[in-house]
């Protein structure tokens, strides 16, 4: 695509922007709820991007493999390292500020603790919500039952019946969202609001958070999964020549 | 003060290593790390064990958040057990891995390859160690991820075809357990395996729950290689780099039963799994369809490592019938079975893979006349055999006498005649490969092959004398299985 | 050293003349001299046990327990006794052999013959001294095991065809139905230790008792009981000696000495009276012995002939155990030493035969008496010693079962055993008549040499063929030893 001049100024320009804004998600973290994650997903988005516009030669240029790699590798090593250093730090200070950020980085697992005591709420959701037993409102109360079963036979259906190993990635994308989109609409409360803690306030209806943290890490896996399985198609397209199910096999059978 | 952190070090240890391997750049460190790592969790394994057998039960309350709320790791004799056998497998295997992976995987692979076994090993502790349902999927699938990462290593194609198809297989099997685990939480709002285990009383009748386990339970039938959802097993460990398929044999399907306990008997309790639901008739039935139909699958296979994965499949069968049982014998004898089997398992892999590393293959007709050039690694392939016949002085043996009784207790005989003459079956296709080693000639334009270096051998010796010490020496073995299957129904009743 | 510490060196002392058989591999002459000095360790340390026995005494010892109540552990007792001496003494002996037949023959593999001759005797101690059914069982199958090589020891596609026979059906019938009825045994007694007079008391019901008694009887492959019989002919690919050894002394008797073991320390043999699945292995015996019988006379082939004329005689120990009354458990106790004299001679010469003629089949035997007159006239002794005429030591075992028979008011089996006499003679005389009698194949008047076996397998042949003698004037003491095997505590 580099052939378009209007891509390539446009992307130019955006590109900075994009990494700023990133870096500055990444900051506000410490004053809000999220920020690491969705900057990273950002940082990378420029890069992803800049690949898409002048290839991925010189995409490789600006980030070497090497040290992509690397930067996952520390990464993780940071983020793993967090907590150790923090079960290691005795020290009550480290501790008690330790609490503190974290607890802002994640409100749900506290906003959880406080629905603890209401859980009611998640139970009456999946009966009924009301008396109904006209079979109409059973059918129309459960609706995003009915979507999530949907979603699902249909990846389902895409994974069984596809032979396009690429397409039965797809289904199987499908169907892992189905399931994120039963978590999310069992944890929401009718008239809820965001759980967020406004000092001082009092009891507010809000929707349960949980589910989305729980989702975000399916989401995340789906994405590695995603990831994954797109490399062994691009591998066993190197391997095989091909990517339809039914003539791997084939070749499997001849020797 | 570190004995405190055991629990969580030894997920971290491992997690923390992995990183650490890619950053070392060069196999050989990696692999040291590798090696170091795996003994470490080893030994933090054993002292694990030692404190829970002393003192019970121990809770670990991950970045000081109390349970319910925050994460907690929940260490019991049942996954004290299961963590021995994780990183027990792992502290031998990778000593045996270097040379075969020196073999089989390009050289600029080495360490994520090092990596990657890291991750698994990091998933299979952690899925037998947290006492949270929806860690457990976080685990299940980094150690899946990893070991999809780790199949498609192999040095044929077909690895790579075998690791899609498995991965597929399995992430519909992670998303069906996932799907319970929401259910579930839907109806007790809480993730905490305790916690639901007490909540769940009250609402164990509704249709939520029995869907919330009809989806846990299939979806752990498929990462656990449940007839007939066990289809992806046998390409995977044929094609999987040696070492892969030592580690992989021996521990993910047993960690994967581990999780089907944990949830059938922990949290939905033996009650509801035998009043309400038909677990035990099914999984009986599966159980026995599924020993038999792999077993005789097993004994037409030609490639020798295609074999032994069918074999596991029945295996799998074994352990699942022991559970089917609901008794403290049954469950006694299908946990024994986890360990025993990864035993024999592993040696026969383990010497599978030093053939595979003479010989460029584990195909039948290559393995003529083997007795002869390796009479080492063959003679550790027969005496891993007799132990998966199940030959007495073998762990083998102890498993199949504790599923015969508990048939017998319960007063099915003829199941118990099926177990018997199901391991005859495993004569048919062991003796395959003996006959082959030992009483044909080498096909004479093959070059001959001599005996594995020492550092596969004596790997695969320690495990082939495991089997021995196991089946003589069952205290500790039989002891900790007896006291996790009342454990497991003690809680359940 | 103590009758305890003498049984536990005595099961392991083959087993470290094993090592050092292995160790000496390059050395024929040593390694020959470790096998035969193990032999007479052996036999050293086993005859000095039978005084307390003899005595009343039941030195035992638990060496390790494997399961919760279920152990590895030895005791001597009288059957036993019988059995640890038959094979030990016979082990001297056949090492002798083999050491002439080997070198004699140019057979290959020769350290790893020696090395899984010796497991296989340490097993068959084991099983003479088990103390329970789960020690026996284990004894057992090692020995299934490592005799399973010396089977195809050849390699050829026939010994592998015949490995595979043998080790089927034994691992078959001790797997499927063994290890099955040994379970239940335990699931409902708790205990598998060898008590005179049973262990199941009145804890089951006579079927059930029944159903297990089959189990039993059809689970212990090494007894032959037909259908499961063909393992034995099979295994007569193996070379003489282990024919000699194994299949008419150690492995058979290993078979026929645990179901007598079962018929009396497990079940009892009061209980069994009642029981009438035992009528049923009756016949079973009975038809095993006579169509053995007939079988013998069509094989052509000297070892198979010997081989089904033992499956024809384990039975008659079978039928001992079953008659189930005090004179015939004796008789097939005794049995047990009468007739491995008398069949180990037998393969004994077989393979003298085969050494020094290089003949198979009885039909190449006319006049073979002239060259081989030794060989052949210890034949005809081993031959009327199973055939069962005095003044030869099978007459006495035989006349105790007919007895027996007699006693329990069952003369079908008496008739069994005077037809199955005749039969005998019908099989095992031909040989000796063709040797002796007919001419040989040459042109006469070619002039015929004596070409005997080597030395060592001669000697060898002659100390059986007199055992076999021997025993017939000897055979009180064994009575008495046995005796108070059917002497309950009620």
């Amino acid at each position: 695509m580099r052939h378009h001049v209007i891509l390539r100024v446009i992307a130019k320009l955006g590109i900075p922007f994009i990494v700023l804004f990133a870096l500055y998600v990444q900051f506000h973290g410490d004053f809000g709820p999220g920020g690491g994650f969705q900057a990273g997903v950002i940082f990378g988005a420029a890069f992803i991007l800049y690949a898409l516009i002048f290839g991925l030669d010189n995409a490789l240029k600006v980030a070497p493999m090497n040290l992509v790699i690397t930067f996952i590798a520390v990464g993780l090593l940071v983020f793993a390292g967090v907590g150790v250093a923090r079960q290691v730090s005795r020290l009550r200070r480290a501790r008690r500020q330790f609490r503190r950020r974290t607890a802002s980085r994640h409100p749900a697992r506290r906003a959880r603790s406080r629905d603890h005591g209401r859980r009611g709420h998640d139970r009456d959701l999946l009966h009924l919500r009301g008396p109904g037993p006209v079979a109409v409102e059973f059918l129309i109360g459960h609706y995003n039952y009915w979507i999530f079963i949907f979603l699902m036979m249909l990846g389902f259906y895409v994974v069984v019946a596809r032979g396009n190993l690429v397409k039965k990635i797809i289904g199987l994308n499908i169907f892992q969202a189905s399931v994120f989109l039963l978590y999310i609409s069992i944890g929401k409360v009718l008239g809820g609001t965001a759980p967020i803690i406004i000092d001082g306030g009092g009891p507010v209806t809000y929707s349960n958070p949980l589910p989305h943290v729980l989702i975000l890490t399916a989401i995340v896996v789906g994405v590695a999964t995603t990831a994954l399985g797109l490399s062994l198609v691009i591998r066993i397209n190197e391997a095989y020549g091909t990517i339809e199910e039914d003539e791997i096999n084939d070749m499997d059978q001849e020797p | 003060m570190i004995a405190a952190h055991y629990a969580a070090l030894q997920v971290v240890a491992p997690l923390i290593a992995a990183p650490l391997c890619v950053l070392l750049r060069r196999g050989i460190p990696a692999w040291l790390v590798t090696v170091a790592i795996s003994w470490i969790a080893l030994a933090i394994a054993i002292q694990l064990l030692i404190q829970v057998l002393a003192t019970g039960t121990i809770s670990y309350e991950l970045g000081g958040w109390a349970a319910p709320w925050g994460i907690e790791y929940r260490v019991d004799s049942v996954n004290a057990f299961v963590l021995l056998i994780v990183s027990g497998i792992s502290a031998v295997t990778a000593p045996y891995a270097h040379k075969t992976v020196v073999k089989e995987i390009p050289e600029d692979r080495h360490y994520l390859f090092y990596a990657a076994y890291l991750l698994c090993l990091t998933g299979l502790l952690g899925i037998a160690i947290t006492g949270d349902a929806f860690n457990v999927f976080v685990f299940l699938e980094i150690s899946s991820l990893s070991s999809y990462v780790l199949i498609s290593l192999g040095s044929e194609r077909k690895a790579l075809t075998a690791a899609y198809q498995y991965l597929v297989m399995g992430t519909i099997g992670a998303t069906f357990f996932l799907i319970g685990v929401g259910l579930i939480y839907a109806m007790t709002g809480t993730l905490n395996m305790a916690d639901i285990a007490t909540r769940l009383d009250a609402v164990e009748n509704t249709r939520t729950v029995l869907a919330a386990f009809a989806f846990i339970t299939v979806g752990l039938g498929l990462k656990l290689a449940l007839f007939p959802l066990h289809l992806w097993l046998p390409n995977a460990y044929a094609y999987a780099p040696s070492a892969v398929t030592v580690l992989l044999a021996a521990t993910a399907t047993k960690v994967a039963i581990y999780t089907m306990l944990r949830f059938v008997f922990t949290l939905f309790g033996s009650d509801f799994a035998l009043d309400v639901t038909f677990l035990a008739e099914f999984l009986m039935a599966l159980a026995l369809v599924g020993v038999f139909a792999a077993s005789i699958t097993a004994i037409f296979q030609n490639n020798v490592k295609r074999m032994l994965a069918y074999s596991s499949v029945a295996q799998v069968g074994y352990m699942l019938l022991g559970v089917s049982f609901f008794s403290v014998t049954g469950l006694t004898g299908g946990i024994v079975h986890l360990f025993n089997h990864a035993m024999m398992k592993g040696a026969l892999f383990m010497a599978l893979g030093a053939v595979f590393y003479r010989l460029g293959s584990v195909h039948i007709d290559r393995m003529r006349g083997l007795g002869k050039q390796m009479p080492l690694t063959m003679f550790a392939f027969v005496l891993g055999g007799l132990s998966l016949i199940g030959l007495p002085l073998t762990v083998g043996f102890i498993s199949k006498w504790y599923l015969i009784l508990a048939a017998l207790e319960r007063g099915w005989w003829p199941i118990a005649g099926l177990i018997l003459l199901s391991s005859l079956l495993a004569v048919a296709y062991i003796w395959r490969v003996v006959e082959a080693a030992y009483f044909r000639d080498p096909a004479t334009h093959h070059p001959r092959a001599t005996e594995a270096p020492p550092a596969l051998l004596v790997p695969t010796w320690i495990l082939v004398l495991a089997n021995f010490y196991f089946g003589i020496d069952t205290s500790v073995t039989v002891g900790i299985a007896d006291n996790a299957a009342k454990v497991l129904l003690g809680s359940g009743g | 050293m103590t009758s305890e510490l003498a049984m536990v060196v005595a099961v392991l002392a083959p087993l470290a003349g094993a090592v050092l058989i292995a160790a000496s591999h390059r050395h024929p002459n040593r390694r020959e001299t470790a096998t035969l000095a193990t032999a007479v360790a052996l036999f050293i340390l086993v005859l000095p046990l039978l005084e307390p026995v003899m005595a009343g005494e039941r030195p035992g010892t638990t060496l390790w327990e494997i399961i919760p109540g279920i152990s590895i552990s030895l005791e001597a007792e009288p059957l036993g006794m019988v059995f640890a001496l038959v094979a030990s003494f016979l082990w001297i002996v056949t090492s002798v052999y083999s050491i002439g037949y080997m070198r004699g023959h140019h057979e290959e593999n020769q350290t790893r013959f020696y090395v899984c001759f010796a497991i296989a005797i340490s097993s068959a101690i084991g099983v003479a001294f088990a103390a329970n059914m789960f020690t026996l069982f284990i004894f057992y199958e090692v020995l299934t095991l490592s005799t399973y090589p010396l089977v195809t020891h050849h390699g050829t596609d026939e010994a592998r065809r015949g490995g595979r026979t043998y080790l089927g059906l034994l691992l078959f019938t001790s797997i499927g139905f063994q290890l099955l009825a040994i379970v239940w045994t335990w699931s409902i007694t708790g205990t598998l230790d060898f008590t005179v007079g049973g262990i199941f008391e009145d804890k089951v019901s006579p079927t059930l008792i029944g159903i297990l008694l089959l189990l039993y009887m059809f689970g212990i492959g090494k007894a032959a009981l037909m259908p499961f019989h063909r393992w034995l002919p099979a295994a007569m690919v193996a070379p003489t000696p282990v024919s000699a050894l194994l299949h008419a002394v150690a492995v058979v008797k290993a078979g026929v000495f645990t179901v007598l073991k079962v018929t009396v320390y497990v079940f009892g043999i009061d209980l069994l009276a009642d029981v009438h699945a035992k009528d049923l292995l009756l016949y079973v015996a009975a038809f095993t012995i006579i169509a053995a019988s007939l079988i013998a006379i069509r094989e052509d082939n000297l070892k198979r002939r010997l081989a089904y004329s033992t499956v024809s005689q384990l039975s008659y120990v079978v039928l001992g155990g079953m008659l189930v009354n005090e004179i015939s458990v004796i008789g097939g106790g005794m049995h047990i030493a009468m007739h491995a004299f008398g069949k180990i001679t037998l393969f004994f010469c077989a393979g003298a035969i085969l050494v020094a003629a290089h003949k198979t089949n009885v039909s190449d035997l006319d006049g073979i008496g002239r060259v081989m007159p030794i060989t052949m006239f210890a034949f005809l002794i081993g031959a009327l010693s199973v055939i069962g005429l005095p003044p030869l030591g099978g007459s006495w075992s035989k006349f105790l079962l007919a007895l027996g028979a007699a006693r329990s008011d069952q003369y079908v089996f008496v008739g069994v055993l005077m037809l199955s006499t005749l039969l005998n003679v019908a099989y095992l005389l031909p040989p000796v008549v063709r040797a002796f009698f007919l001419p040989p194949p040459n042109a006469p008047g070619q002039h015929i040499s004596f070409n005997e076996a080597p030395l060592a397998c001669l000697a060898s042949i002659c100390v059986t063929a007199a055992g076999s003698v021997l025993l017939f004037f000897f055979a009180d003491p064994l009575y008495v030893l046995l005796e108070p095997i059917v002497i309950t505590t009620r």
